[in-house]
């Protein structure tokens, strides 16, 4: 092993003091970065502080006035540049976008770079963010913020001609489903499913009951099989009254189903409360109905015991 | 031959199989000196994988001449060794394939000739066949101790991404998250619930809240959760992975160890190594390397030389009578003493080769089904192929094998070819190999009567290595008590400073001191083609 000098391995202390030098050095090579690029803003050398901001933003990409300086000069520049470094300025998110999946300004830039491309709508280039999109949502399915982007590329690649419009929301109920396969806990996908069921059923009506058959039966699949998700349980309800309506709610199909969910899970309060609601809609066993308010209230969940004294 | 190896050590590890690999890491690890050898050309002994002509020679495999020694003087008497070979009985390759294809049918279209065995012997290094095939659980056991020691930067692992069982008749897929479960047109939603309820329950038990009520069997506890009998036996034969006599103690501690193993690296329990089982053993032998340990495989062993003042076992000789000293002790395997002739618990292990997965799918899987019916021990069948480099493009390897034999293979492989029907038939198996393998677990070391001299054991029927790992741990600290760490994480490059060399924060990294050339992960990387990397 050592074959001269001496081998020493660093205690857990001297690491510890490498790694604050480290920051140490890192935060103040930022700090002299960042006055130089706010001393040379009001430069001409444009190109030159676009280099300055990209090299600083690399490693810190959450610093929201470097993108605004960025956006100012792309504006500046002549119509052939500009497109030119918008598209730039794409892959250049991408890469700080790996540092921080989650950075507000990278997605906030990218949003703005497609929306002064717009005239210029390049459909390989929304289908290449789409793309990019799926690689992020696979490395964490809950990015909000990705979901966002998406939702804003899909609007725009939403086809114009009727019979495409409906295999459009097809698919992404489709895509949605798969999502919700994966983890049921995505409340993104959930959020988004109601959008375009919405959607869906406004463009072609005559499927409604056939859908919203369907989607009872997921939702139902859901919150048996996780009785404690919000996620689905939201859903659930939005379903029921924002969607069905309460003359379309029955006892036998929509009711009893959770009444039995209510039997095996006794002490459930989104079960408890969604059978509170259906029964005052339906203006049955209100008696019941007060009993299981009460209890919410007392014993199960304490914290909104006033939400739930509201609704006797 | 011997030139330049040291004659004196700390310790002398006899065989490179698992709990020796472990204890020789461990030892060296903390600064022993070691000597390991191995009587066989190849590491891993009873665990090790071959390629397809390594496998065939090895059946073919000779027994050792036996040279006494004599004593070099009366204070020493020379305890010799046996053929470690010998815990393998009824060593039987039959293949129903023909060897070549000798008609020059020129016209006929290459990929409709029948495969032949020349053919498969050209890819030989395709192939990884274990002799002990198992799957590591991804948490505890081997998989913890591998990130703990950071050897887990030696090798790599694909996730076992098929999990099967019986289901009327058929091979279907276990639900055991909740993603399987919400996923399951074979569930009613009043039985996903039950079995979820079950579920969280085995899940978040802690050992201390088992009672009296869990004082029954397994089977009825279950029953009393109003389980129908599908969702009994899916806990019982493949969550808990027990005897359907099991208590239910038992079967709740081993559905939480599997649970918990769900989500650390994908949606399954279980990994499986980059080209078989026996990169296991080198892993480890590796690390003993590292940190100093000498290797020597085909050791020309004769012996063990006692000192007969103290009955104490001093260190080996080979059979050219040069010895080696332990200082302060030698761990052999106990396939090398001859006591194991009388054990009678065997294990009868079967590998198919296959040029069809038992159940066709898109992408590569790496399959692990598991059979069980009351009164019956669990059947462990294994299938790998191409994804984990065990087989050419095209081929399975299929491993088959008891917790404690009580079927014989031919009845086993009638009971599979019924589940599979028409996916997989006879026609599909190329080749055939069934040997026994003596359990060693159950022999007592009756050579404690010898101090100095730590025998281990080598690989049970069981479907994990947790008592290999246990093994080694325990025989640690019994050699070294509690005074040393075991197996304590080895350091990353970065934390290694020269001293005398010119640097305040700065690593140096030398070729001769990093203890690593590979680039350090802190935490296993599992490989798969498709899916996602877990980090």
């Amino acid at each position: 092993m050592p074959v001269h000098g001496q081998v020493k391995i660093r205690t857990s202390a001297e690491q510890k003091a490498a790694r604050e030098r480290e920051r140490a050095e890192k935060l103040q090579l930022y700090l002299t970065e960042y006055e130089s690029i706010l001393n040379n803003r009001q430069l001409t050398d444009l190109f030159a502080l676009l280099k300055q901001t990209e090299n600083t933003l690399i490693n810190h990409p959450d610093c929201f006035t470097l993108w605004n300086i960025r956006r100012e000069v792309i504006l500046k520049l002549d119509n052939d540049k500009q497109k030119e470094y918008l598209q730039k300025e794409l892959q250049i998110t991408q890469l700080c976008l790996k540092s921080n999946v989650k950075s507000y300004s990278c997605w906030n830039q990218r949003q703005w770079c497609l929306k002064q491309l717009k005239e210029n709508f390049d459909l390989n280039l929304y289908q290449n963010e789409l793309q990019l999109c799926q690689k992020f949502l696979e490395i964490d399915e809950r990015n909000f913020h990705c979901w966002a982007y998406r939702y804003y590329l899909l609007e725009h690649l939403c086809p114009s001609s009727s019979s495409d419009i409906e295999t459009f929301y097809d698919n992404e109920l489709t895509f949605l489903r798969s999502t919700i396969g994966h983890n049921l806990s995505n409340y993104s996908a959930w959020h988004y499913r109601s959008k375009y069921l919405d959607k869906l059923l406004e463009h072609n009506p005559i499927r409604r009951s056939n859908l919203l058959l369907k989607e009872w039966e997921l939702v139902l699949n859901a919150v048996y099989t996780d009785c404690s998700d919000q996620a689905a349980w939201f859903y659930l309800r939005w379903l029921l009254f924002k969607q069905l309506g309460v003359e379309s709610i029955t006892e036998t199909e929509h009711i009893k189903p959770l009444e039995e969910l209510d039997e095996i899970e006794s002490e459930n309060k989104w079960c408890m409360l969604a059978l509170c609601q259906l029964w005052k809609e339906k203006k049955i066993n209100d008696d019941k109905r007060r009993n299981y308010l009460e209890r919410l209230a007392n014993h199960i969940d304490t914290d909104r015991a006033a939400f739930y004294r509201d609704q006797i | 031959m011997f030139e330049g190896l040291p004659r004196e050590y700390d310790v002398i590890v006899v065989g490179t199989g698992m709990v020796e690999s472990i204890l020789a890491a461990a030892c060296a690890r903390n600064g022993k000196t070691v000597l390991h050898i191995d009587t066989n050309e190849y590491y891993g002994a009873e665990w090790a994988s071959f390629s397809l002509n390594g496998l065939i020679e090895w059946t073919q495999m000779q027994e050792n001449p036996k040279i006494d020694i004599d004593p070099q003087d009366d204070n020493e008497k020379i305890l010799p060794i046996g053929n470690p070979l010998n815990v393998f009985r009824n060593v039987e390759l039959k293949w129903n394939i023909e060897k070549t294809n000798e008609q020059t049918t020129t016209t006929e279209n290459e990929s409709t000739k029948p495969i032949t065995l020349d053919v498969l012997e050209k890819q030989s290094r395709k192939f990884n066949i274990d002799l002990t095939p198992k799957l590591y659980y991804a948490s505890g056991g081997l998989i913890d101790l591998l990130v703990q020691s950071n050897v887990g930067k030696y090798c790599e692992f694909k996730l076992v991404s098929r999990l099967l069982f019986e289901r009327n008749g058929q091979i279907d897929n276990v639900p055991s998250s909740r993603a399987d479960i919400f996923n399951s047109n074979d569930i009613s939603l009043i039985d996903k619930r039950l079995l979820m309820k079950v579920i969280m329950n085995c899940s978040s038990m802690a050992v201390e809240d088992l009672n009296e009520e869990h004082d029954i069997p397994f089977i009825e506890y279950l029953k009393k959760q109003k389980l129908n009998d599908t969702l009994c036996h899916l806990i019982i034969n493949s969550i808990s992975m027990v005897d359907y006599n099991a208590s239910t103690k038992e079967g709740i501690i081993k559905a939480k160890r599997y649970l918990d193993s769900i989500g650390r690296y994908g949606n399954s329990p279980f990994l499986y190594p980059l080209y078989g089982n026996g990169e296991m053993c080198q892993c480890f032998c590796r690390l003993c390397a590292v940190f100093g340990g000498f290797y020597f495989l085909r050791f020309p062993l004769a012996g063990f030389t006692i000192d007969s003042l103290n009955n104490q076992c001093t260190g080996i000789v080979s059979t050219t009578g040069e010895r080696f000293r332990a200082k302060d002790m030698v761990i052999c395997n106990n396939s090398f003493l001859e006591l194991i002739s009388s054990n009678k618990n065997v294990i009868h292990r079967t590998v198919l080769f296959t040029n069809k997965s038992i159940q066709s799918s898109e992408k590569e899987e790496v399959t692990y089904l598991r059979l069980s019916a009351q009164n019956k021990t669990g059947i462990h069948i294994i299938e790998v192929g191409f994804g984990p480099g065990c087989a050419p493009d095209g081929f399975f390897l299929l491993y088959i094998f008891q917790e404690s034999s009580s079927e014989n293979t031919d009845e086993i492989i009638e009971q599979l070819l019924r589940l599979t029907g028409d996916n997989f038939t006879r026609d599909n198996i190329l080749g055939q190999l069934t040997f026994d393998q003596v359990d060693t677990m159950s022999t007592s070391s009756s050579s404690s009567t010898l101090s100095k001299l730590i025998v281990t054991h080598g690989p049970d029927g069981s479907i994990d290595h947790d008592s290999a790992v246990e093994a080694a741990r325990n025989l640690f600290y019994e050699i070294y008590s509690n005074r040393e760490e075991f197996l304590a994480r080895a350091p990353d490059p970065e934390d290694i400073i020269i001293e005398g060399t010119d640097n305040t924060d700065e690593t140096n990294n030398t070729d001769e001191t990093s203890t690593t050339n590979t680039a350090t992960d802190d935490t296993l990387a599992t490989k798969t083609s498709t899916d996602t990397e877990a980090l």
